[in-house]
């Protein structure tokens, strides 16, 4: 092939040749070549894949030498004293608890409920296009977006005020798009066989819904309640103009409360204590990091079942 | 079944129909139409199929033997569009009678599919699934049907001390075994059967071939085969189909002997198929 390069004019004679000479020899060089390649590319992947690594244990690292100081038992189980300079984070911990369930409790229900719908109910039409091209949209909407949203119709209209109600509705419509597709996806990767099998041996739809797609579509809808929990615990805006920043226990529903992030937010943007602030973040992130390694191990135990 | 048949109000039809069925016509097929949206999938069937017996069902692929299957339990409800006209009487109930119970037919007609699909759950639970949502939850009882269906495969000796492994787990022939006991543990008077050995390799095949033939003293049996020989070797009677029609049906050795029909004889005789 060289030759066919450095000497335009026998073109057509070299190229008779090398058809003739598609050889050992240039198998090994083409063997060569790519295994070059390959090495490059495994190499960049291992540099892409450090560099997330990388990321984490840095943004965590950093957190744990400014949080750590304050960090102790007491930080967890004390109220905050001073707005949050002294003391802990007790009333937090338990009102960003107290969110994530109330939004998990609405949305998970709703979200499982219309993939189902969608995947064993409907024919695939301009309804069902409609409901997820919504529900995209809606995942793409920014959260502050969702927090004026609660605010207006959960605070205001409905008359909820400030409280985890409110900002638990909205956190339930701004994870539920999450906990739809997720387990619309789940459902769809049931085989159709199985769908078969179970009406041959007698079984209603609705037994079949629920004792074998359900069952069997549970890790993938699992992981989607486990990211919506992630995004849940994780949400300021959101939660600022929708369940206000009381740092008080709340003694029901309908009281206004205060969200691990939101104080996070308060203190460091406030300027009240940075070191507090840290320790906060360095306690959400470890949160959030249980959940998601919780729900590893979760799904892990349920794929040897 | 046992006690319908003694009782047999239902043999003034066969004479009425005339044809060489000798004892209950236990699916009846007249002027069986089926369509897939615009498909005419099946055209004008015709047939008896007597209790206890094996029935194959042969012809080339696309010739209608599968959908005729899936529609003695109204699997073929699961499509939509779908669209049946005609009779089929099964167990003497018409099957398309808008007050019958699907779910009741699928209990007295169990299916044995192509693939061995057992569920991705334990032997055990495999086997009761048919049960527990029938609402039997008794684990004496439940455990008693388990080893019954298990033995009445060959299967308990084997799988006795493993009801626990992951059905998936089990080779192919054990699967497909295991698929026929579950079908079996609900009692249906009629097993169906699609092709349950295009997946298994001879020695297996062999087996479930035996089983069929043991399993004929008890259940009414319609096979779906590709296989000419298997239809010869374990079938009372045979149907041929073709795009849809049946051509000819009857008694298996006079089939493969003196077809009546040319287009028989020359699928048979391997001209074509």
């Amino acid at each position: 092939m060289i030759d066919s390069a450095t000497r335009p004019d026998s073109v057509q004679r070299v190229s008779a040749t090398a058809t003739v000479s598609t050889t050992a020899a240039e198998a090994s060089s083409a063997a060569r070549y790519n295994a070059r390649y390959n090495r490059l590319g495994m190499s960049i992947a291992r540099l892409t894949s450090f560099f997330v690594t990388a990321i984490l244990v840095s943004i965590v690292g950093y957190l744990a030498v400014r949080g750590l100081p304050r960090f102790s038992p007491g930080f967890f189980i004390d109220s905050p004293i001073n707005l949050g300079r002294e003391g802990g984070i007790f009333p937090i911990l338990v009102s960003t608890a107290l969110l994530a369930l109330v939004s998990l409790v609405i949305a998970v229900p709703l979200g499982i409920a219309t993939a189902v719908y969608l995947t064993e109910y409907t024919r695939e039409g301009h309804l069902t296009l409609v409901i997820r091209f919504g529900a995209e949209c809606l995942a793409g909407i920014p959260s502050i977006i969702f927090g004026l949203f609660g605010f207006m119709l959960f605070v205001v209209s409905l008359g909820m005020g400030w409280s985890i109600m409110s900002g638990g509705l909205t956190l339930a419509c701004m994870v539920l798009p999450t906990i739809f597709r997720t387990s619309e996806e789940a459902i769809k990767a049931v085989p159709d066989g199985l769908r078969r099998l179970g009406y041959s041996l007698g079984a209603t739809k609705s037994q079949v819904i629920t004792r074998i797609i359900l069952p069997q579509a549970k890790n993938g809808i699992l992981t989607g309640i486990i990211l919506a929990l992630g995004r849940v615990i994780g949400e300021t805006a959101c939660v600022i103009f929708t369940t206000g920043i009381s740092m008080e226990m709340p003694k029901s529903l309908f009281d206004s409360a205060r969200s691990m992030s939101v104080h996070f937010y308060l203190l460091a943007r406030e300027g009240t204590s940075i070191e507090m602030a840290y320790t906060t973040a360095f306690a959400l992130v470890l949160l959030i990091l249980l959940v998601n390694s919780g729900a590893n191990l979760l799904m892990q135990s349920a794929g040897r079942r | 079944m046992r006690e319908a048949s003694s009782r047999n109000p239902a043999s003034i039809h066969i004479e009425h129909f005339g044809t060489s069925c000798v004892g209950v016509p236990i699916i009846e097929a007249i002027h069986l139409n089926f369509f897939y949206g615009l498909f005419h999938a099946l055209k004008e069937v015709n047939l008896k199929i007597e209790e206890r017996h094996v029935t194959a069902l042969i012809g080339p692929s696309g010739c209608g033997k599968s959908t005729l299957v899936r529609l003695m339990n109204r699997m073929s409800d699961l499509a939509e569009g779908n669209r049946a006209t005609g009779v089929l009487r099964i167990l003497g109930r018409d099957i398309f009678d808008p007050r019958f119970d699907v779910t009741d037919l699928r209990r007295d007609v169990g299916m044995v599919f192509q693939q061995p699909n057992p569920f991705p759950f334990s032997v055990y639970d495999n086997l009761v699934f048919g049960h527990r949502i029938a609402g039997r939850t008794n684990p004496s009882q439940l455990g008693q049907i388990v080893e019954e269906s298990l033995t009445a495969v060959d299967l308990w000796d084997d799988l006795k001390d493993s009801l626990h492994l992951p059905a998936l787990s089990l080779s192919a022939d054990f699967q497909q075994r295991l698929c026929i006991a579950r079908a079996m543990s609900l009692e249906p008077q009629i097993l169906l059967m699609d092709e349950p050995c295009s997946s298994l390799d001879p020695v297996a095949t062999q087996k479930v071939e035996e089983l069929i033939l043991r399993l004929k003293k008890k259940y009414t049996i319609v096979i779906v085969t590709h296989s000419m020989q298997q239809a010869a070797r374990i079938s009372d009677s045979t149907g041929y189909m073709l795009l849809g029609e049946l051509i000819e049906f009857g008694d298996t050795k006079q089939i493969f002997r003196n077809p009546t029909d040319q287009r028989t004889e020359d699928y048979i005789s391997g001209k074509f198929g």
